[in-house]
C-alpha cells in the first residue's frame, strides 16, 4: 500500500508539472498584452513588460517561471485582479467563502439524496418514486443558477424572507449563514438530484441480489437489509460521484456566486482570463489541477475502505 | 400532545417569518447605499488603471483641490481640499500651491509639502514604472519635465531636481508648466478628477517596496492604504463590500452629510435591480435590458458619456480590393442607419455621425460643451446635411462605384464585408445582423457582409491575430477628452502602438498636433475651432465610422437630495455631497 501510495504521489507530481508547463504555454501563447491599455503610454507598458521579462523570447520566460516555482515556490503576483498580491494570498482570501458556502451545499446534499435515492429505491415504480424521479430529473437538466434565480426572486423580493445578497459583515456565523441559504440550495439540489438517482439505480440492482434474499430469511427487515447491506454495497460506485463533491467544494460556482455576490472562487479564475491576468491563471489551473489529482487519488483509496474485498496495490 | 406540538411549530414558525418581514427599526443615522458592477483592484491611484477606484479614493482620499456644487445647483466649483485656498499664479507658467497646515492623515500624521514631493516623486518614479505618471505629468496640464523624468527609465538623463515641481517652504508646492494654462486647468488637474493625484502615505508605501524599488504593495489590502478624506475607509471585504465613515477631523466635513457610505460590489443586474426594488439601494443605473422597464420613470435622468461607439475600417485587408480607397470608407459611412442601430439595437442611447463625445470641452466659454459651441454645432450641421446623422443610401452607393473605379475593380464584384467582434457583446451582434441584411439591400447585391466572432481576448489583441477583417466595432474614451476635446481621435495617431485600423494620415495628424501644441492649448476658442478643423478632416477621410452616442441612465431614490439639479459634464451628479432625507 506504502510502495503504492508513493508510486501514486510521484505520478501526481509529474502529472502536475506536466499540467504547469501546458497552462504556462496556453496562456502566455493567447494574444493578449496584460498591460495593454490606451490610457498608459506605451513607453510605460513596454518598461513593465520589461520588468516582468515579458520581452523576452516564451522560453526564457518558461524558465523563469520555473525557477520561480522551484527555488522560492513563487508562482508569481496577480498583476490585474489584485495587482500587487501573491497569487496564494488572494486564493486564501477566495477560499474560506467557498467552502463555507459548499460545506453547507453538501450537509444538505449527502443525507437527502441518500434519503431520496433510498426512498425512491424502496417504492421502485409506485407514486413516490415517479414523483422523486421527476424532480430529479427537474433537478439535473435545469442549471443551478435558474433555481438561483427563481429562489432570489420568490424569497428576496416576492417574499423578502432571506438577504438577497451575502452579508459578509455579519457579526455572527448565524447572521452569515442566514444570508447563504439561498445559495446553499440553489447549489445543493443539483447534487441532491445527482446522488438520489446514482443511489436509486444501484440499490435497485442489489435489492434483487441473491445475499439480500439471504439477509431477509436471516430475519433482517427490509429496512434493516437495505441499511447494513444493500446500502453499503451501493456506496462503491457512487464514491466516484461523492469525492469529487467533497473535493470540489473549493471550487466555487461560477454564477450562483456571481449572483448572491459571494466573494469566492467561482468566477475567479474566468476574470483572471478576461482581465488577462497570466500569472493568476496560471496559478489557478495548478491548483485546480491539484485538487482533482488528489480527489483521483482519494477515490481510488476510498474504494478499499469501503468495500473490503478491494484491495490496491496488489496488497493481499 | 401532537397537537400541541403542532401549535408550538406553528407559533415559533410564525414568529421566526415576523422577524424576518419586519423592518428594521429606523435609524437616525445618515446612510448612502451604493453599489458598483465590481470592485477596485488596488487603492494605490498610482498604478490603478481602473475606474473604480475613483469611487473610495474620492471619498477616503484627499486632493489638492476638490470641485463642489454651487449653491444654485447649476455649476461647481473649486474649492482648497488639501490647499488652502485656490492656485495662485506666479507666471504664465508657474503656480503655488499653499497647503493647509491642519491637513492630516487618518492616523494623525501630517500632510505637507514633504508628503506632495514624496508622492509624485514615486508617481513618476523611472523604475517604478507607475502606470498612471502620465496623469501627473501630463493630463489637464503638462509640467516640465516630469514625463521627460518618468520615461528614463535607468538612464538617468533628467535629473529630479529639474521637474516642474518643487517644494517652496512646508506649506508651498511650485508647479512649473510647458505653457500658460487656466486657473481652471490648474484645479482640474489637481483635484478628485485624477485619481492618480492624491497623496500617498509615505511609510506605508515604503514598507510595501521591494528590495529593487520596482514594485510596492500599497495599497493592494486596507492594511496597506491610509485615508485622509471627508471619509475613512473603514470596512474592505473584496468583491462584496466597501463601507465608509465619515471623518469628523476632516477640515470640509461640513460638505459632506452621510455618516457611512456603503459600496455593495453587486455584479448581476437582477440582484441590483430587486435590491433597487426593495429600497436598499439609493442608486440604479439601468444597463440596455433592463432600460425598457424604467424608461418611463419619472426618477430616471440621462447625459451622454465620454463614449461614442463606431467602427473601425481595416484599410489593409488583403482579400477586399477596395479596402484601401478613401471613397470605399465613405461609402460605408453614409451607409449606416445610425437611428434604427441607437434606437433599436442599442436601446434608447443617441444616434451619432460625428465622433467627438457629448462630455467634451467643457471649459469652453459659458461652459458649453464642444457639441454645443459654434464650432462643434457646424460640424453637426455638415453631417446632417449628408443626411440623418449622415446615413444616405443614395450617397453610399455613390462612393461604391468610385471606389470601383479608384480601385480599377469591375464593377460587377461582389464584395465581402468581414464584421468582427466580441461575441458576448449582444448590442454590436444585433448591428452586424442587421447590416448583414441593410448592407445588400443599400448596395444592390454588390456588398455582403459575413461575419467572425471572437471571445476572451480584446478587440486590439483579436487585431494582432489577422489581417482579414473589414468592419471591427470599438468603444476608445479617453478622459482627457472632458477639458481637451481633440484628444479623443489619440487612438488614430501613427505615434499610437495600438492603432486600431491601419489608415494613417498625414493631413489628419499634422491637424492633431495643432491642436495638441501650446499656443493652441492656452487659447481655448481656439482651441476648439481646430478641434472642429480636425473632426471635419476625420470625416471627410473616414477615419473611421461613428455610430452610437453612449447614454448613460441614472436613477436615484427620492431619499437621496442631490446637490445639482441637472448634470453636470465634469463633475456629474455630486452624490457625494448630497443628503438623506427620509
Amino acid at each position: 500500500m506504502f510502495k503504492y501510495l508513493l508510486g501514486r504521489i510521484g505520478a501526481m507530481l509529474l502529472t502536475l508539472f506536466l499540467v504547469m508547463t501546458l497552462s504556462f504555454w496556453v496562456i502566455r501563447l493567447m494574444p493578449m498584452s496584460i498591460f495593454e491599455n490606451p490610457e498608459v503610454s506605451p513607453e510605460i507598458q513596454a518598461q513593465l513588460e520589461a520588468e516582468m521579462h515579458l520581452d523576452k523570447p516564451m522560453i526564457v520566460q518558461y524558465f523563469y517561471f520555473i525557477e520561480g516555482i522551484v527555488t522560492r515556490g513563487d508562482f508569481g503576483t496577480s498583476v490585474k485582479v489584485r495587482p500587487g498580491l501573491d497569487v496564494f494570498d488572494i486564493l486564501a482570501i477566495r477560499i474560506p467563502p467557498t467552502v463555507v458556502l459548499n460545506v453547507f451545499s453538501l450537509l444538505i446534499s449527502l443525507p437527502l439524496g441518500i434519503i431520496v435515492g433510498v426512498a425512491a429505491a424502496l417504492q421502485r415504480n409506485k407514486a413516490t418514486d415517479n414523483v422523486l424521479s421527476f424532480l430529479i430529473v427537474i433537478c439535473i437538466s435545469v442549471p443551478s443558477f435558474v433555481f438561483a434565480s427563481l429562489l432570489q426572486y420568490c424569497l428576496t423580493y416576492v417574499w423578502p424572507i432571506f438577504p438577497t445578497l451575502y452579508d459578509s459583515q455579519a457579526t455572527t456565523f448565524g447572521a452569515q449563514l442566514y444570508s447563504m441559504v439561498l445559495p446553499i440550495i440553489a447549489l445543493a439540489l443539483n447534487p441532491i438530484a445527482t446522488i438520489g438517482r446514482y443511489l436509486r439505480g444501484e440499490l435497485i440492482e442489489t435489492l434483487n441480489s441473491d445475499y439480500m434474499l439471504l439477509a431477509r430469511t436471516k430475519g433482517l427487515s427490509r429496512t434493516q437489509a437495505t441499511i447494513f447491506h444493500a446500502f453499503r454495497n451501493s456506496l462503491v460506485p457512487i464514491a466516484n460521484t461523492i469525492i469529487p463533491m467533497i473535493t470540489g467544494i473549493m471550487g466555487g460556482s461560477l454564477v450562483v456566486e456571481k449572483m448572491f455576490a459571494v466573494p469566492g472562487m467561482g468566477g475567479l479564475l474566468i476574470d483572471s482570463i478576461l482581465a488577462g491576468d497570466h500569472f493568476l491563471t496560471v496559478a489557478l489551473l495548478i491548483f485546480y489541477s491539484a485538487i482533482s489529482l488528489v480527489t483521483i487519488l482519494i477515490v481510488d483509496i476510498s474504494y478499499g475502505l469501503i468495500d473490503p474485498r478491494i484491495r490496491v496495490g496488489g496488497g493481499k | 400532545m401532537k397537537r400541541r406540538n403542532t401549535l408550538v411549530v406553528l407559533g415559533m414558525t410564525a414568529l421566526l417569518l415576523a422577524v424576518c418581514l419586519l423592518p428594521a427599526a429606523a435609524s437616525a443615522e445618515k446612510v448612502l447605499r451604493y453599489y458598483l458592477t465590481g470592485d477596485c483592484p488596488i487603492l494605490n491611484g498610482h498604478d490603478s488603471v481602473d475606474v473604480s477606484l475613483d469611487t473610495p479614493i474620492s471619498y477616503c482620499g484627499a486632493f489638492p483641490y476638490r470641485a463642489v456644487p454651487d449653491e444654485d445647483g447649476l455649476g461647481y466649483s473649486y474649492v482648497g481640499d488639501l490647499a488652502a485656498e485656490l492656485p495662485i499664479q506666479v507666471d504664465e507658467t508657474t503656480w503655488q500651491i499653499k497647503l493647509r497646515p491642519e491637513a492630516k492623515w487618518q492616523n494623525g500624521d501630517p500632510i505637507n509639502a514633504d508628503t506632495f514631493i514624496y508622492s509624485y516623486k514615486m508617481l513618476l518614479d523611472p523604475v517604478l514604472s507607475n502606470q498612471m505618471a502620465d496623469f501627473l505629468s501630463d493630463f489637464n496640464i503638462t509640467i516640465v519635465n516630469a514625463k521627460e523624468y518618468s520615461l528614463q527609465g535607468t538612464s538617468n538623463t533628467v535629473a529630479w531636481e529639474d521637474v516642474g515641481i518643487k517644494k517652496i517652504d512646508d506649506y508651498t508646492l511650485e508647479i512649473k508648466t510647458t505653457s500658460p494654462c487656466s486657473m481652471t486647468s490648474v484645479c482640474s488637474h489637481f483635484s478628485q478628477n485624477n485619481r492618480a493625484i492624491a497623496p500617498v502615505y509615505e511609510p506605508l508605501y515604503e514598507a510595501g517596496m521591494n528590495a529593487e524599488r520596482t514594485n510596492t504593495t500599497y495599497g493592494t489590502t486596507l492594511d496597506m492604504w491610509m485615508s485622509c478624506g471627508p471619509y475613512t475607509f473603514d470596512t474592505w471585504t473584496f468583491d462584496s463590500i466597501q463601507i465608509y465613515k465619515k471623518n469628523p477631523d476632516y477640515w470640509l466635513a461640513d460638505l459632506f452629510h452621510y455618516d457611512t457610505v456603503e459600496v455593495r460590489v453587486i455584479p448581476e443586474m437582477n440582484a441590483r435591480v430587486e435590491l433597487w426594488e426593495s429600497g436598499m439601494l439609493d442608486y440604479l443605473s439601468p444597463d440596455a435590458n433592463t432600460i425598457e422597464t424604467y424608461i418611463d420613470d419619472p426618477r430616471m435622468v440621462e447625459y451622454p458619456s465620454l463614449t461614442v461607439y463606431h467602427i473601425d475600417v481595416n484599410c489593409k485587408n488583403p482579400e477586399n480590393p477596395l479596402c484601401g480607397t478613401v471613397a470605399w470608407r465613405k461609402a460605408l459611412y453614409h451607409a449606416m442607419n445610425r437611428e434604427v442601430i441607437a434606437e433599436s439595437l442599442f436601446g434608447y442611447l443617441e444616434p451619432s455621425g460625428t465622433y467627438v463625445n457629448g462630455q467634451a470641452g467643457i471649459l469652453s466659454e459659458n461652459a458649453l460643451l464642444y457639441r454645443d459651441s459654434e464650432p462643434g454645432k457646424a460640424v453637426a450641421e455638415l453631417v446632417d446635411s449628408w443626411g440623418p446623422y449622415g446615413y444616405n443610401p443614395e450617397l453610399a452607393r455613390e462612393y461604391l462605384a468610385k471606389a470601383y473605379e479608384e480601385a480599377g475593380v469591375p464593377e460587377d464584384t461582389v464584395i465581402t464585408v468581414r464584421m468582427a467582434f466580441d461575441e458576448s457583446d449582444t448590442a454590436w451582434k444585433a448591428t452586424a445582423e442587421y447590416l448583414m441584411e441593410e448592407l445588400p439591400v443599400i448596395f444592390e447585391g454588390k456588398v455582403q457582409l459575413e461575419i467572425d466572432t471572437y471571445a476572451g481576448m480584446s478587440t486590439t489583441d483579436y487585431k494582432k491575430t489577422t489581417d482579414v477583417w473589414d468592419l471591427s466595432p470599438n468603444d476608445w474614451s479617453r478622459s482627457a477628452s472632458r477639458t481637451y476635446p481633440y484628444t479623443c481621435f489619440y487612438y488614430y495617431l501613427s505615434t499610437y502602438s495600438s492603432h486600431p485600423n491601419n489608415f494613417f494620415d498625414e493631413e489628419f495628424e499634422a491637424q492633431y498636433a495643432v491642436c495638441d501644441s501650446d499656443e493652441v492649448k492656452s487659447d481655448y476658442d481656439r482651441m476648439l475651432e481646430e478641434t472642429a478643423k480636425l473632426e471635419r478632416i476625420y470625416l471627410d477621410k473616414v477615419i473611421q465610422i461613428p455610430v452610437v452616442q453612449h447614454v448613460n441612465y441614472d436613477m436615484f431614490s427620492t431619499r437621496l437630495k442631490l446637490p445639482v439639479s441637472t448634470y453636470i459634464p465634469g463633475f456629474g451628479w455630486g452624490i457625494m455631497y448630497g443628503d438623506i432625507v427620509e
